[in-house]
């Protein structure tokens, strides 16, 4: 079965299959360009199937109504388990996203946008989040590990961002890397160290050596712990 | 009533955390004991005296009303948890004003930015210019937002305001929220607060809702579909016993989130 949604529309859309899901009669006859019919169809598939996932992406997460597609999707799911088993997975958008998170939540508790400028974590996106303290200009210098916000983030953003000194831990030729003030390029994991990467599902994974790294480029996480050590060292600690 | 006037004077490049300024803070100190307490630039532990001039004099809480000058929009949490007294604010104000705050009244006569009386559990707030988004709602994470208390805001409230508002028949608690107009997900998840919009909305307005009262006396640019007409009215009551005339449609709804339910929509007819 295929639906086509209206851009923009995919909060109604979910709004209004898990009326229909409460087995509530609309008064609308099409939904997000979707007619009621199909939207009916669709349902009664959720409900019969034996075991049901919705994977979700950033066509979801990055459209309007943004994280909110996400909490109308959870409500669904926790809607539909009352008749079958159903599922949630995200599909991250590059390599090992799911990684960071986990570490930050075993860690912190929160997966990410995490300050800790009072000497305990806490968590506010729309506050604490880089693009945010980038927009307000709250920030005096960047570490950038294994990322590219030069060519993701909104223009605001990266237009503060150059304004301060960048650190980028990045092997690659990127627009953050060719503007930063110091590049520390590390040794790829899986390929010139052995590290762990999380899939999409968050099983971690053991990545292997496959050959040396060129020169003295060093794992991330011992460029970190060095980093750290020379803070460490200057806050007198 | 007492009288203690702050003046910032210079603004700063990081936030200020300001949870400090509080009625309940300042009262029974004098002004040296004012100028040493608290606050946090950036990571930086600094204190009152340090960033603001102060003058004036504190007595108890409830006879206390503090006076900010200068241009306080990059200082966030004043007004942080305040039982009582009075918060007045003669320019635009950073975020998370009066955020959890239990009795007292806060006025902003600039426009205050995101969480704005965040979690209110009792009090006023007035804001004489915009708010930004999050007004009056629930902290990530937080089941139960803004339980009682009124929230006034002249011009518009931003995106997802009253996030999970919640009443109590039993307690007489009612938390309310009267604004100019509105973004996106007004009143998501309410389960029983207030809302009523002198102008006009954008869409999704109370997706979610559980029970609760949203008016809207301009209009709305997208209803969402598990909404269903009840009747035209031409008098609503709300929860607080204030009474509203004019010709309204009545809908009822979220309907997603059960088949029946006590959550009403008003929209009125022009």
């Amino acid at each position: 079965m295929y639906i086509k949604v209206k851009p923009n529309e995919d909060y109604e859309l979910l709004n209004a299959i898990r009326a229909v899901l409460r087995g509530v009669e609309l008064d609308a006859k099409e939904v997000s360009g979707v007619p009621m019919e199909s939207i009916k169809e669709l349902v009664d598939i959720l409900k019969k199937c034996h075991f049901g996932v919705i994977f979700f992406g950033m066509g979801l997460t990055q459209t309007l109504s943004h994280h909110r597609n996400i909490d109308s999707a959870i409500c669904l799911v926790r809607e539909l388990n009352d008749h079958t088993k159903f599922l949630l997975t995200p599909m991250r958008g590059h390599y090992n996203v799911a990684g960071a998170n986990q570490v930050f939540t075993w860690n912190t508790g929160y997966a990410y946008s995490i300050d800790f400028s009072r000497e305990y974590a806490r968590y506010n996106p729309g506050e604490f989040s880089s693009v945010d303290l980038l927009m307000k200009d709250e920030v005096d210098a960047i570490l950038v590990v294994a990322s590219d916000p030069a060519s993701n983030f909104p223009a605001g953003a990266v237009k503060n961002m150059f304004k301060h000194p960048i650190i980028a831990i990045e092997p690659h030729h990127t627009p953050t890397s060719v503007y930063a003030d110091v590049i520390l390029p590390p040794a790829f994991a899986g390929i010139e160290c052995e590290g762990t990467a999380y899939r999409m599902d968050k099983v971690p994974l053991r990545l292997r050596k496959v050959k040396d790294a060129p020169d003295d480029c060093l794992p991330d996480k011992e460029i970190l712990e060095r980093l750290l050590e020379k803070v460490k060292e200057k806050m007198g600690e | 009533m007492a009288e203690v006037k702050l003046k910032l004077k210079k603004k700063t490049k990081f936030p200020l955390e300001a949870d400090t300024i509080t009625p309940d803070n300042f009262a029974g100190k004098t002004l040296n004991e004012i100028k040493k307490l608290p606050l946090y630039h950036a990571k930086e532990l600094v204190t009152i005296g340090d960033f603001f001039d102060v003058s004036g004099k504190a007595e108890d809480i409830a006879n206390t009303k503090i006076i900010i000058d200068g241009d306080v929009s990059n200082v966030k949490r004043i007004g942080e948890k305040m039982t009582g007294g009075e918060v007045i604010i003669n320019s635009d104000v950073g975020m998370h004003v009066g955020n959890t705050m239990y009795g007292g009244k806060i006025i902003v006569k600039g426009n205050a930015d995101d969480w704005a009386g965040a979690m209110l559990q009792g009090g006023e707030l007035e804001i004489e210019g915009n708010a930004g988004h999050y007004v009056g709602s629930a902290y990530r994470g937080f089941w139960q937002g803004m339980k009682n208390g009124v929230i006034r805001v002249k011009g518009k409230v931003g995106n997802e305001s009253m996030l999970w508002a919640k009443s109590s028949k039993p307690a007489n608690k009612w938390p309310t929220l009267y604004c100019g107009s509105a973004n996106s997900f007004l009143g998501l998840h309410n389960h029983g607060g207030t809302m009523v919009v002198e102008g006009d909305v954008d869409r999704c307005i109370g997706a979610d809702q559980v029970r609760g009262t949203i008016v809207i006396k301009g209009k709305i640019s997208r209803l969402l579909p598990s909404f269903k007409k009840i009747d035209d009215v031409t008098e609503i009551t709300l929860p607080n016993g204030e009474v509203i005339t004019g010709k309204f449609a009545q809908y009822s709804g979220d309907h997603s989130v059960s088949k029946e339910t006590a959550g009403r929509l008003y929209i009125a007819i022009k």
